[in-house]
């Protein structure tokens, strides 16, 4: 009864705000503001033309190479940190730095040093790793040291110990930063798409060309199309995190 | 045959071993007994290959496979008891063999039927005997056992003691024992070292001559040998 209640709720403040914003647009002052009827139009062109598929295609494969690239990494030095603390150490001082330093100072020195074609990919690295790594290092932090004496106890072979102690411990934390991780990378893939004028199906140039347009119903269009998918990838990640949380 | 030579143990200023020599032999069950604290499960640690010690030195565990037996079955959760029971078993031995190696001690420890069962759900009594199975599954040199049968009532420890012996029987690997249970140690071992409180020397080697038959609280010589440890050892 109560989780109907926040649904409705929920759905009441999505319609509050429609309707406040179709008020807004009546009474604009500017061109560019676009009515919510406005905006439903475009997605619906959007959704209904020949290069939705492909362009989602391209730009939900960036996010997948991306994370891939930075999680690869983050497992191999975030577990290899837990057995010599000397990685550990570089590690942290590496995430730490890589993390204050500001997205848009990533972008502009990837836009001038790396193909541009790699540029969402090599932006969005720097930009998740950090975060991945962190998560992955902290759950490192949590494994039973019980299990690792039981397995030394036995002479159990480094790499066995690794797939069968670490990254199993390891599997709450890591969907828990894989939730936070694929978000960011979705965030930080279409911004870098903004930038890279190379490929113009992906979601980052088709907003870019609604800019130029000066097309604000296209660029709110996209941005729903995003936030769909993203809490499409989040919905399956809650489900499998639910499913290793009740084992 | 094992030796320890002149071991120490100090953490930070906290001496915890104090010259301990030892010696243990295949075929044999050996008892380290002591009062709780006195630094029993650190010896076995170091002989296991665990820690370092301070000084001194450990002879003839190089070559040898060891399985340990803790106070915890410490299983992994992740995995059921099929799988627990693999997880130590050597990677060149093929995957159907295996299943029938887990099987065999599975049936021996009255677990059969329980393969797929993870650890979270099986009993307390359950979960040690699966731990005692991987302990006798990798067919190893040393079984190291660090008061295994703490947490278990008195019926359980019973069962599990005979269920021990059955195993140990077929292949006598040395056993090290650690414990504080007097009757414990009397039951299992041939010979028992008894160590001093903290810093923990070796006090006095006792040799336990009656065979397993005779090993029972009803035997006066039983009777007559745990009452000298307690009144002798470890009362005074």
């Amino acid at each position: 009864m109560k989780n109907k209640l926040q649904e409705f709720s929920y759905v009441i403040f999505i319609a509050a705000f429609i309707v406040l914003w179709h008020f807004l647009s009546l009474g604009r002052k500017t061109l560019i503001f676009p009515s919510p009827y406005e905006v439903l139009l475009s997605l619906v062109s959007i959704i209904r033309s020949n290069i939705f598929v492909p362009v989602i295609g391209n730009t939900v494969k960036a996010v997948f190479l991306s994370f891939a690239m930075a999680l690869i990494p983050a497992l191999i030095f975030g577990i290899s940190g837990k057995i010599v603390p000397a990685i550990y150490i570089v590690m942290d001082r590496i995430s730490a730095v890589t993390r204050s330093i500001p997205t848009v100072a990533i972008i502009l020195m990837a836009l001038l040093l790396l193909p541009v074609s790699l540029t969402p990919l090599i932006i969005c690295f720097f930009v998740v790793f950090p975060v991945l790594y962190t998560n992955i290092a902290e759950g490192l932090v949590s494994v039973d040291g019980r299990l690792l004496e039981m397995a030394k106890s036995y002479r159990i072979k480094k790499r066995k110990i690794i797939t069968d102690i670490y990254i199993p411990s390891l599997r709450t934390f890591l969907i828990a930063g894989t939730r936070s991780a694929l978000g960011l990378s979705f965030k930080i893939i279409v911004t870098a798409e903004v930038f890279n004028f190379v490929n113009s199906n992906t979601i980052g140039a088709q907003m870019y060309m609604h800019k130029i347009q000066i097309d604000l119903a296209g660029i709110i269009a996209w941005t729903i199309v995003v936030v769909i998918i993203s809490l499409l990838f989040d919905l399956v990640l809650k489900k499998l995190f639910e499913r290793s949380e009740a084992k | 045959m094992i030796k320890l030579i002149d071991i120490h143990k100090q953490f930070q200023n906290v001496i915890v071993l104090d010259g301990i020599n030892m010696e243990f032999k295949e075929g044999m069950i050996t008892a380290i007994l002591g009062p709780s604290g006195c630094g029993k499960t650190t010896l076995l640690s170091i002989t296991a290959g665990l820690i370092e010690p301070t000084r001194g030195e450990v002879i003839g565990m190089e070559s040898k496979k060891s399985g340990f037996i803790f106070q915890e079955p410490r299983l992994l959760p992740w995995k059921n008891a099929e799988q627990n029971l693999e997880f130590v078993l050597p990677d060149d031995i093929d995957k159907s063999k295996k299943k029938q190696i887990c099987s065999d001690i599975l049936a021996q420890v009255g677990l059969s039927g329980f393969e797929k069962h993870y650890p979270s759900q099986l009993s307390g009594g359950m979960s040690q005997r699966l731990a005692m199975a991987r302990a006798f599954i990798v067919k190893s040199d040393i079984l190291f056992m660090d008061e295994p049968f703490q947490f278990l009532d008195l019926k359980r420890r019973a069962q599990m003691i005979d269920l021990l012996k059955n195993l140990w029987i077929k292949r006598k690997p040395a056993v090290v024992l650690v414990t504080h249970d007097v009757q414990e140690a009397l039951l299992l071992s041939d010979k028992i070292y008894i160590l001093s409180d903290k810093p923990a020397t070796v006090v006095t080697e006792i040799k336990n001559p009656m065979p397993f038959s005779l090993r029972t609280v009803k035997n006066s010589e039983f009777y007559k040998l745990e009452q000298e440890i307690i009144n002798d050892y470890l009362l005074s």
